[in-house]
């Protein structure tokens, strides 16, 4: 259950129920409010309507009177205590009667003058009539009347003064219960807040099965990859079609599965190999001791075998050394020491500690070099690759040869060039020479394990540059390695 | 019995060489492929130690070359490669057994026996002839309960005849199996020995064992 309150889902679920949750919420008050006003709208026109018929018709019956009374050469002056006035008020109200609507007119200081036949009790007239002899404007009220204690009828009033002359003649108010109006309220509440929890459900039901279909390609995905992890490193996850995020998540993903899978297979050779560069060593080891225990020895025998024994050793610890120092460069663990190294100098350096190798087999050495170039770099492996590639340059050159290295300085680089004329590598082998274990001739008695380039490579890369072999067989080799230097502000 | 080894890792050679001539066998070696190949082509052994990676003419090649020739002297390939696939190619080729690097002496002597006696019901330990019997492991030879002791040379001999017994075995094959290539076949040593070696199990006897063929060699002739 945690999981799922912290899952997208849930969150996700939680948003669309809040904001449907608020639509559907503002949806029902809107419309109740709307209801409402347009409800109570109707019922103030009508009101308003009412009051003004009831005028209309105190008015043409006055009219009538007047003519009567213009004939008679009577007075024409509005009389609101006059008979003429009271037959046409109660003309109007009987003539305007209305099951629900209450008829009034008062007098301006708010006397009642008649009321309609509806109306056992009589609603006084706003208590506002000191406003109304200022503003002499139409006011619509709410009133509650006390019918009976805890019984409460409530009325709209509709209050009209009529003007004449600037001054009020008669008031007309017309009233209404408000009783069905509020059922009707009622009515539509009830049902608002009946739907409203129901609509929430559906929406959370609805939320939760939305949200689930938008999130379960994620959910497949996590599935298929579970999977792989569990079982191997071949298997793709499945591209649905689909060219979505979650597709283009998936390419990914696939990709980066290939890039462990072949990272993975690099590794198992690695081990493979090296398992299998140990085997003869510890052959060596295993079988000289064991023939050598068979019987009784000289002192002589037994230190033949310690010294054959000590040069296995050896080797063995070579291997696992030169597998370090490939180890901690292809990690970038190793921390170049960088410091400016004279390359001149090393080179010149190295050639004079193989002078004795290269004299045996006749095979001169030359160095080539303009001037002295001073790179950034590690003069332990740099040492080393050059030492390396010189020395094989030299063990694959028969006698009598010959091995030179040149040194070229360039804009922003320096180049060096070891060229022999040795037996020279096969177009087949080139591309493989830097392979680790790679040896050229297949059989162990050719030098060294076959790190010796690999190892060369790597450290030429770490230090940002590149190395490159041209050879034909018969023909010699060129090994070209290139160093980036760096520009010397104070040069 | 006269054994070759075809490896090219010097060590390695050399403690077999050595492990294997102090067991009495005689011994070449040759460091590549090519010289293996000729040495098998032109002498006569009982059994070839054979390694896959070597230089020139690799192993497995070597191994087709020679039963293509109908050479069929029994091969033991011993190789650092132990995959299934490895075992099978070599098997395949002709060999007649496959034991991996590292490996125990011991063992490599064992399969060697094993090698030597093929084509014969005679166990892989022990031979025996009439009421002689020799244990290879003890190097101990008795008749009729009755220990004898011989020199390594005589072993070697008794023995390279039992395995050919009913077959008339010349000075030459003697020499090519019993003594390694530097034997000088001038000399007389292997009348010698055979003399020697009847002293020591024919003497006083009724049943000979060891028969001389005018013109033609040496055999041993008996049951099992």
């Amino acid at each position: 259950m945690k999981l799922f309150v912290r899952s997208i889902h849930f969150k996700m679920t939680l948003w669309y129920i809040a904001i449907l949750g608020c639509v559907v919420a503002v949806a029902g008050i809107c419309m109740y409010t709307y209801f409402n006003r347009n409800l109570t709208r109707d019922l103030n026109i009508l009101l308003e309507q009412k009051a003004e018929d009831v005028e209309q018709v105190i008015d043409s019956y006055e009219e009538e009177n007047l003519l009567e009374r213009l004939q008679k050469k009577e007075k024409t002056v509005f009389n609101i205590n006059g008979r003429d006035f009271l037959n046409a008020v109660r003309y109007a109200v009987e003539d305007n009667q209305d099951e629900e609507m209450f008829l009034q007119v008062f007098h301006p200081d708010g006397k009642e003058i008649l009321r309609s036949a509806n109306m056992p009790f009589g609603v006084n007239l706003i208590k506002k009539s000191v406003d109304l002899h200022s503003q002499k404007e139409d006011i619509l009220t709410t009133n509650k009347i006390a019918l009976s204690p805890h019984k409460y009828l409530y009325l709209r009033s509709y209050t009209m003064p009529i003007i004449g002359d600037g001054e009020i003649l008669y008031i007309i108010q017309v009233s209404c219960s408000l009783e069905s109006l509020h059922l009707k309220l009622a009515k539509l509440r009830t049902v608002l807040i009946l739907v409203f929890p129901l609509a929430i459900i559906l929406i959370i039901i609805l939320s939760l099965f939305l949200t689930k279909m938008a999130l379960s390609p994620v959910d497949n995905m996590t599935k298929a990859i579970r999977q792989i992890t569990s079982s191997n490193l071949k298997q793709r996850v499945d591209l649905e079609g689909a060219d979505d995020e979650i597709s283009r998540l998936a390419e990914t993903f696939n990709d980066m599965l290939s890039h462990l899978d072949s990272a993975f297979a690099v590794q198992q050779r690695l081990i493979q190999d090296v398992a299998h560069e140990l085997r003869t060593p510890l052959t060596v080891l295993r079988g000289t001791q064991e023939v050598a225990l068979n019987k009784k020895r000289s002192v002589l025998e037994y230190e033949e075998v310690l010294n054959v024994n000590l040069e296995e050793i050896n080797r063995m610890s070579q291997l696992v050394e030169n597998l370090l120092v490939l180890a901690r460069l292809e990690n970038k663990e190793a921390v170049l020491k960088m410091h400016p190294v004279n390359l001149g100098q090393m080179i010149r350096q190295i050639l004079s500690n193989m002078k004795i190798l290269a004299d045996q087999k006749q095979i001169s050495l030359r160095f080539i070099c303009d001037e002295d170039v001073i790179v950034d770099g590690d003069e332990q492996q740099i040492n080393r690759v050059i030492s390396n590639i010189v020395d094989n340059a030299i063990k694959y050159t028969p006698e009598p040869g010959q091995v030179s290295i040149s040194l070229f300085k360039n804009e922003d680089s320096v180049k060096i060039q070891i060229r022999d004329t040795g037996v020279g590598i096969d177009s087949k082998d080139l591309p493989k020479i830097f392979d680790r274990f790679y040896r050229v001739d297949q059989s162990r008695s050719s030098f060294g394990y076959g790190l010796g380039l690999s190892i060369a490579q790597s450290i030429v890369s770490a230090h940002k540059g590149t190395i490159h072999v041209q050879s034909s067989p018969q023909e010699g080799s060129t090994f070209e390695i290139v160093l980036p230097v760096k520009h010397d502000k104070f040069d | 019995m006269r054994i070759l080894i075809v490896e090219d890792e010097k060590h390695i050679a050399d403690f077999i060489k050595k492990g294997l001539k102090e067991e009495g066998y005689s011994v070449d070696v040759a460091y590549d492929g090519e010289k293996g190949y000729f040495l098998a082509g032109t002498e006569e052994y009982d059994a070839i130690v054979l390694d896959l990676m070597i230089p020139k003419l690799d192993g497995i090649s070597l191994c087709k070359k020679l039963r293509h020739e109908r050479i069929n002297t029994p091969i033991i390939i011993l190789t650092a490669k132990d995959s299934v696939n490895d075992k099978v190619a070599g098997l395949d080729c002709g060999a007649e057994d496959y034991l991996t690097k590292p490996f125990a002496f011991k063992e490599l002597l064992a399969r060697i026996r094993v090698l030597l006696r093929k084509g014969s019901d005679q166990s892989p330990t022990q031979l025996c002839i009439d009421d002689l019997v020799m244990d290879l492991l003890s190097h101990k030879v008795t008749r009729a309960g009755e220990e004898i002791v011989l020199t390594t040379k005589e072993f070697v001999l008794l023995e390279y005849l039992i395995r050919n017994v009913d077959h008339v075995l010349s000075r030459t094959m003697i020499a090519e199996h019993v003594w390694d290539i530097n034997f000088d076949t001038d000399t007389n040593v292997i009348d010698v020995h055979i003399n020697a070696l009847r002293k020591k199990i024919d003497q006083g006897r009724e049943n000979k064992l060891i028969q001389t063929v005018r013109g033609r060699g040496y055999s041993i002739k008996g049951k099992f």
